[in-house]
């Protein structure tokens, strides 16, 4: 029993169309899919929409601050 | 048994033990009693550890009779959030169904730092199911059911450290021991009218505590007071290798507040927050105001809380593989975060590195704001504690905005690991606490406990306690 990632995606595409970052996501999900064995009943499935949703928001948030390409490597939280 | 040692100060009850006016056995029968009677009453409790902790306190006696005190802590009982493991076979659940047997051989540093302070570890408070890793919604979100607020029992005493807020505030226990790694110390604490730190991260070790985040985690203590915080503080840091993040501090108890104390205002910071909050808050300013140069200051423009959700959200599903691969999430209380949870997995891997590049840029433009300032104070919250059967107030982007300048304090605070204090000012009109907290930079622990004892040196608000 395999989730239904499709059915999912269907869903959430239409509601962030200009998204560049779906193709991705999709294929992040067949990997999930892949991995776990159980049935994502469908009243959960708006709920999953809406994470989904708010990680592409953050990642067009992102995407819009731009960061020179030689500059702030990460360090996790300035450590020395 | 009355309640004579309910809401007594550390201080207190350690002067009663040192001139031995009360034994660290009978502290800790009284305390265990509390917490055995009054605990379940709001939730607060996953596990009474009656036996090792009677046994703990016979050898803090035994050292008190053959003269070794120990110091401050010596004797003075306290709890510690379900996510601290233990070596005394009691369990560590995480608040959370499938792991309600779950145990382990070792011990976390701080409970270890703890108890070598003779502190006497008397139960593990109840929390949020993973830390609120899996993105709950509503309250009732542990198995242990929805933490209730001694203040008044409708509503919710916050999270995710649920049980160590209203275990301290309740009077059953003199101390407890908290996470944040987004709002878990400071928002029971304010929910609960104590005081709770937010450490520098780093300067407490993590090791033995689960894992939500590498880059966020943070333990810290919640108590009656600042001053029972700058005691806690002092025997809980230090570097410890067993933590690769942690690193030296510079905690100096001889540290004074400066003369020119320059506190931060963020513009529109009670903007479109609760009456009540906005009302204490400005009363509390207006005591600062009388002593130290209130400036007004503007917070980064940066996709900060974007930043710090995908760092979250990323680290908890690495965190929390194993988890998603059985389906234990399946089994939580919070039923909204079965599969919903899941979504953390699809975070794009450059998205994380994004965000650890804006956590570096941030820790720049905080610098360049505190060089002008030593200390920021806002709300910890825009609104007091929710409805324990209420989904949270604020839940939503569309009631209140990401860009808040509220928000970004706490997202600043989280994803740098800035130390952050909660303090009682005052109370609304349904007599649930308000609370505003200080921020300083990277280090300065021990200056916003003392920016915190200057304010309840003149107020009464943390001496204030629920019937």
């Amino acid at each position: 029993m395999l989730v239904k990632i499709p059915n999912i995606l269907i869903g959430v595409q239409q509601q962030i169309k200009a998204s560049d970052i779906m193709s991705n996501i999709e294929h992040f999900f067949k990997i999930i899919s892949n991995k776990i064995n159980y049935k994502i009943p469908k009243d959960h499935i708006d709920l999953i929409k809406n994470r989904i949703n708010g990680i592409a928001q953050d990642s067009e948030e992102l995407k819009k601050y731009k960061i020179h390409n030689m500059e702030y490597p990460p360090k996790i939280n300035n450590n020395e | 048994m009355n309640n004579q040692f309910s809401f007594c100060s550390i201080s207190e009850l350690s002067s009663l033990i040192k001139n031995k006016k009360v034994s660290p056995v009978e502290l800790t029968h009284y305390f265990l009693d509390k917490l055995e009677t009054i605990g379940p009453q709001y939730n607060a409790i996953a596990h009474v550890n009656k036996s090792s902790a009677l046994k703990q306190a016979e050898e803090a006696e035994k050292k008190i009779l053959n003269k070794e005190y120990l110091g401050t802590l010596h004797g003075i009982p306290y709890a510690a959030k379900d996510l601290l493991s233990t070596n005394d076979g009691s369990p560590t659940t995480w608040g959370a169904k499938p792991f309600l047997n779950q145990s382990y051989k070792i011990e976390s540093t701080i409970i270890t730092k703890l108890n070598s302070a003779g502190a006497i570890l008397c139960a593990k408070t109840s929390m949020v199911e993973f830390a609120g890793g899996m993105g709950y919604q509503q309250p009732n979100a542990s198995v242990f059911g929805p933490g209730i607020n001694p203040w008044n029992k409708s509503y919710w005493s916050g999270g995710s450290s649920s049980g160590s807020g209203s275990a301290v505030a309740s009077g059953i226990i003199p101390f407890a021991i908290g996470s944040e790694t987004w709002g878990s110390i400071l928002s029971p604490a304010s929910n609960c009218g104590i005081t709770g730190l937010r450490p520098t991260f780093g300067i407490v070790s993590r090791y033995g505590s689960m894992v939500l985040s590498w880059t966020l985690d943070k333990i810290g203590p919640l108590a009656l007071s600042s001053n029972d915080i700058e005691i806690i503080t002092q025997h809980i840091i230090g570097k410890d290798d067993k933590d690769p993040y942690s690193i030296e501090n510079s905690f100096n108890l001889t540290n004074k507040i400066p003369k020119n104390l320059k506190i931060g205002i963020p513009d529109d910071i009670t903007n479109n927050i609760q009456k009540e909050v906005k009302d204490n808050f400005n009363t509390t300013l207006k005591i600062l105001e009388s002593q130290y140069k209130l400036i007004p200051i503007k917070l980064p423009e940066l996709p900060i809380s974007a930043a710090t959700r995908t760092i979250l959200s990323a680290e908890a599903s690495s965190a929390f593989e194993e988890v998603f691969e059985k389906g234990l999430q399946t089994k939580l209380n919070a039923q909204e975060t079965h599969y919903s949870s899941l979504a953390t997995n699809a975070v794009l891997a450059k998205d994380y590195i994004k965000s650890l590049r804006i956590q570096n840029i941030l820790h720049e433009q905080m610098n360049e704001i505190f060089n002008n300032v030593d200390i920021i104070i806002s709300p910890v919250k825009p609104s007091t504690a929710s409805k324990i059967n209420e989904n949270f107030r604020w839940a939503t982007r569309k009631e209140f905005s990401e860009d808040h300048p509220l928000t970004l304090i706490g997202a600043i605070g989280n994803l740098i690991g800035l130390p952050g204090i909660s303090i009682p000012n005052g109370f609304d009109n349904n007599g649930l606490p308000t609370s505003f907290q200080i921020m300083g930079n990277r280090q300065s622990d021990h200056l916003i406990i003392k920016c915190a004892q200057l304010i309840q040196n003149e107020t009464e608000w943390h001496n204030k306690h629920p019937n």
